[in-house]
């Protein structure tokens, strides 16, 4: 008897203690963080939100989360290749010019006058621009920073030389006139030469010292980056935050749970799988970039060099172009998060050639493989990435190409070996078809040529080359007009996808990014999807 | 018992050698050039060469061993590739969330582990042991990622009760940290814990059917001190050899556990290392983890005399 009382007590104390346990935890969720149903209080209170007075714009740190394999450098133009690293480093390092939609519109530059006939750019600086260290933006310093690129980069090799006219007037002489250079020297972000002089390259790689809106505070590398706001920011009371701090997801799960809870304000280039979650929910906006600036390309390229291989035949890549339904593609797979292409851009790009039928049609795919002398199709080999999404793309198109005769086996590399397949410098060629990643920008006969000409710096070594494509891409670059320009890139569109058929293109991600609703005038995809308007963004309270 | 350290130091050493050296090679082996994931989309041959040599990689992987190896010996672990960093800094960094987590985790499923297997032993076919057998099996079989992410979803998006992700140290905020490790540790002790349970209840069910158990019973000892005292004691032995194995799971499973919890640690460092052939960082946190698996192990076998003094060293 007394035995069981003994238990007795002893399950109370059970009960009791998992009780005050519970206590504990529901304590826990009073003080911390926000769940999905605080969430929907957010969305009342966006409801509530009518007029906000300036005033009330002020204060708050902004938390923006991104997934990815870690920051290569966040203050040098010249080294900053990741476009997360562009992202995050935006805040605080800014550029002569800015993308308004796919225009390139003045910044940090009043205005510039481009002059063809003498190669000539000239560069009117805005006046009164301090660099977080205190010393002062002028020509000197955009002089500095365009040769410091020059010196490590070959974007803009054309540049022959950079005259400082005044204190706040540049002029940029071309070797030949390139029309490309009016948007890819506005492009490049502005350092401060001082802090590069005294702080010397590795620690300025890491430590972005510019003119943004926000200063770099601290970073640990693979967790955050934290920036304060720039008191002498030239922009009359802006920002309107007091900080921005960009946390760092090995997962995009773990990312995409944050963003559910409202650990992060943002997330930065989700996913498709969940942009298409997050975007059910009430109070998240996901923004999109229809541009196609910036964001990845994905399609199929093939080993067309290898006499060998059936893709030397012209004919056969064409059949492929017709065998596959990219639309079909981008409502399975990128769950709408990504537009369908046949050439290289966006279909609303000047540069897209609207007479070329490359659509979908499996039956003239057939006709074209029966004319290159395979009526009954062929093997081969699609060398693909291990992740999920990379295999389900795999199998979609391994059942696409089967329908039209051609069988294929998935090779499954690590992006260790996908590198050494595909970087051009390194030389190894890949057997059949490869995955194709390529910048989506229009602009062909700057992005082209790295691919698709002899001295590209990806896939070029296992591709054909043609002489043609390389005449129109000097026309194309060095043209005097947007006509002549249009007229040679759509040229080029032609022969690059129809008549050569070099590669597939198949989608253009839209980078998506998802955002709070009590997040105001972040400028995302508003134009480059790697430049935002972080002076502008407020919190609503 | 100062000659048996000795010795296990000494094979320690030699243990981690090899490792470095297989280590070393199978990194090389790889497909990948680390060159080529510093340098990003589009390296230039150039590029590549500058990178190749600014970081030693142009020159035979044998020299490139023992120049790591002279290095280390002498306390320096090398620069990390990808970081540009100290790789011993950068070890001590991430061992603390890694080390915290770790502990924190061993304590629960050791006290949990033990406390549910002898419970289970003395309620032997009882509703209770069935609840804590079948918990154990499941335990056991459900991996720790799938468990991570459900936790994720339970506690913190539907209770709303803990934070999905991050670390915060102790010394900063010692509430917060509490709340961030919570999952995290009960995610990477559960199978750890499941074994424990299992294991303690089959040692103490075999120690209860012993003579001597029966013999003090029959002397009339309290329930309590034959228990505790006289069949745990001597039923614990083996459960301290699974603790001991435990120890490279639970840092093992941090890799997983950290990637998920977003938690920067030893374990994501060592992933992104492998990934990046980052083979110094890889070298570094190899060496960093074997010394401290093998300090554990070295524990738990002096733990042995003391649960039973008939056990000596020589």
């Amino acid at each position: 008897m007394k035995r069981n009382k003994g238990m007795q007590s002893r399950r109370w104390l059970l009960i009791v203690g998992a009780l005050a346990l519970l206590l504990v935890m529901a304590a826990c969720n009073a003080n911390g963080t926000k769940s999905n149903d605080g969430s929907s209080d957010v969305t009342d209170e966006n409801e509530n939100h009518e007029a906000t007075n300036e005033k009330d714009q002020y204060g708050g740190v902004l938390k923006i989360g991104y997934s990815t394999a870690g920051i290569q450098a966040l203050g040098l133009s010249s080294d900053i290749r990741l476009i997360e690293d562009m992202f995050v480093s935006s805040v605080a390092l800014e550029s002569l010019g800015r993308y308004e939609g796919t225009k390139m519109v003045p910044h940090l530059a009043e205005k510039w006058e481009a002059d063809p006939a003498s190669q000539t750019i000239t560069y009117y600086l805005r006046e009164g621009i301090k660099f977080h260290d205190g010393t002062d933006f002028n020509a000197e310093a955009v002089k500095w920073n365009l040769e410091n690129f020059i010196e490590h980069r070959a974007e803009l090799d054309d540049i022959s030389e950079i005259t400082v006219i005044d204190e706040y007037t540049l002029e940029v002489k071309l070797k030949t006139w390139n029309q490309r250079m009016l948007e890819e020297i506005p492009f490049y972000s502005i350092s401060s030469p001082t802090a590069y002089q005294e702080m010397g390259r590795d620690a300025v790689l890491m430590h972005p010292v510019g003119t943004g809106p926000f200063k770099f505070v601290e970073m640990s590398h693979d967790e955050y980056v934290k920036f304060e706001r720039f008191e002498d920011y030239w922009q009359e009371g802006r920002p309107y935050l007091d900080g921005i701090e960009f946390i760092l997801f090995a997962d995009s799960t773990t990312a995409s749970a944050a963003m559910k809870a409202g650990e992060i304000d943002i997330y930065f280039n989700v996913p498709a799988i969940y942009a298409h979650e997050l975007s059910q929910l009430e109070n998240i906006t996901v923004q999109t970039n229809e541009t196609g600036l910036g964001a990845l390309m994905t399609g199929l390229i093939y080993d067309s060099a290898n006499p060998d291989s059936p893709f030397a035949n012209p004919k056969v890549r064409r059949a492929i172009t017709h065998a596959i339904d990219r639309d079909a593609i981008v409502d399975a797979l990128q769950y709408g998060f990504s537009f369908a292409t046949t050439q290289w851009g966006s279909k609303t790009s000047p540069t897209f050639n609207p007479d070329l039928d490359l659509e979908y049609d499996p039956e003239k795919a057939r006709q074209l493989l029966a004319d290159a002398g395979y009526p009954n199709g062929f093997k081969t080999n699609f060398v693909i990435g291990t992740d999920s999404t990379n295999i389900r793309f795999g199998e979609i198109i391994q059942a696409y190409l089967a329908e039209v005769g051609i069988e294929v086996e998935l090779e499954m590399i690590d992006s260790g070996r996908h590198q050494e397949l595909t970087v051009a410098a390194i030389g190894e060629p890949w057997d059949g078809i490869i995955i194709w990643s390529a910048r989506g920008d229009y602009d062909v006969s700057f992005f082209m040529p790295r691919t698709f000409s002899p001295q590209g710096l990806t896939y070029a070594h296992n591709l054909q080359h043609y002489e043609d494509m390389q005449e129109l891409y000097t026309l194309a670059k060095t043209a005097l007009t947007e006509e002549e320009w249009i007229e040679f890139s759509r040229e080029l569109q032609r022969l690059a996808f129809d008549e050569y058929a070099i590669a597939t293109p198949l989608y253009i991600s839209t980078m998506p990014t998802a955002i709070h609703k009590h997040v105001h005038d972040t400028g995302i995809n508003s134009g480059h999807p790697t430049r935002f308007t972080p002076e502008n963004i407020w919190i609503e309270k | 018992m100062t000659q048996y350290i000795v010795q296990r130091v000494i094979q320690t050493l030699v243990v981690i050698l090899i490792l470095s050296v297989i280590c070393f090679f199978l990194m090389h082996l790889l497909p990948g050039d680390p060159a080529l994931s510093l340098l990003g989309e589009e390296p230039t041959q150039e590029e590549i060469e500058r990178v190749r040599a600014e970081l030693g990689l142009d020159r035979p992987v044998i020299v490139q061993y023992f120049s790591w190896l002279a290095d280390a010996v002498r306390g320096d672990l090398g620069t990390s590739i990808k970081y540009r960093e100290d790789v011993t800094s950068l070890i001590l960094h991430r061992l603390t969330p890694t080390l915290h987590i770790g502990v924190v985790s061993f304590v629960i499923s050791v006290v949990l582990g033990v406390a549910a297997g002898v419970i289970a032993s003395i309620r032997r076919g009882g509703w209770l042991d069935s609840l804590i057998t079948i918990s154990a099996n499941l335990g056991m079989a459900v991996p720790n990622f799938w468990l991570g992410i459900l936790g994720i979803y339970f506690f913190s998006l539907y209770l709303g009760w803990l934070p999905v992700q991050g670390y915060v140290s102790p010394a900063e905020d010692f509430w917060e940290s509490t709340k961030r490790i919570i999952m995290p540790c009960l995610v990477l002790g559960c199978s750890s814990m499941a074994g424990l349970a299992r294991q303690t209840r089959s040692s103490m069910l075999e120690v209860i059917r012993q003579d001597y158990i029966r013999t003090a019973k029959a002397k009339g000892l309290k329930r309590k001190v034959v228990l505790y005292k006289h069949a745990l004691k001597n039923a614990v032995i083996p459960v301290i050899t699974l603790c001991g194995l435990m120890l490279p799971n639970i840092i093992g499973g941090s890799v997983i556990i950290e990637q998920v919890y977003n938690i920067n640690g030893i374990g994501r460092l060592m992933l992104t290392a492998v990934f990046d052939r980052d083979i110094i960082v890889v070298q570094g946190c190899l060496i960093m983890i074997s010394i401290t698996v093998a300090l554990a192990n070295l524990l738990v076998d002096i733990s042995y005399g003391y649960f039973n003094p008939r056990i000596r060293y020589r």
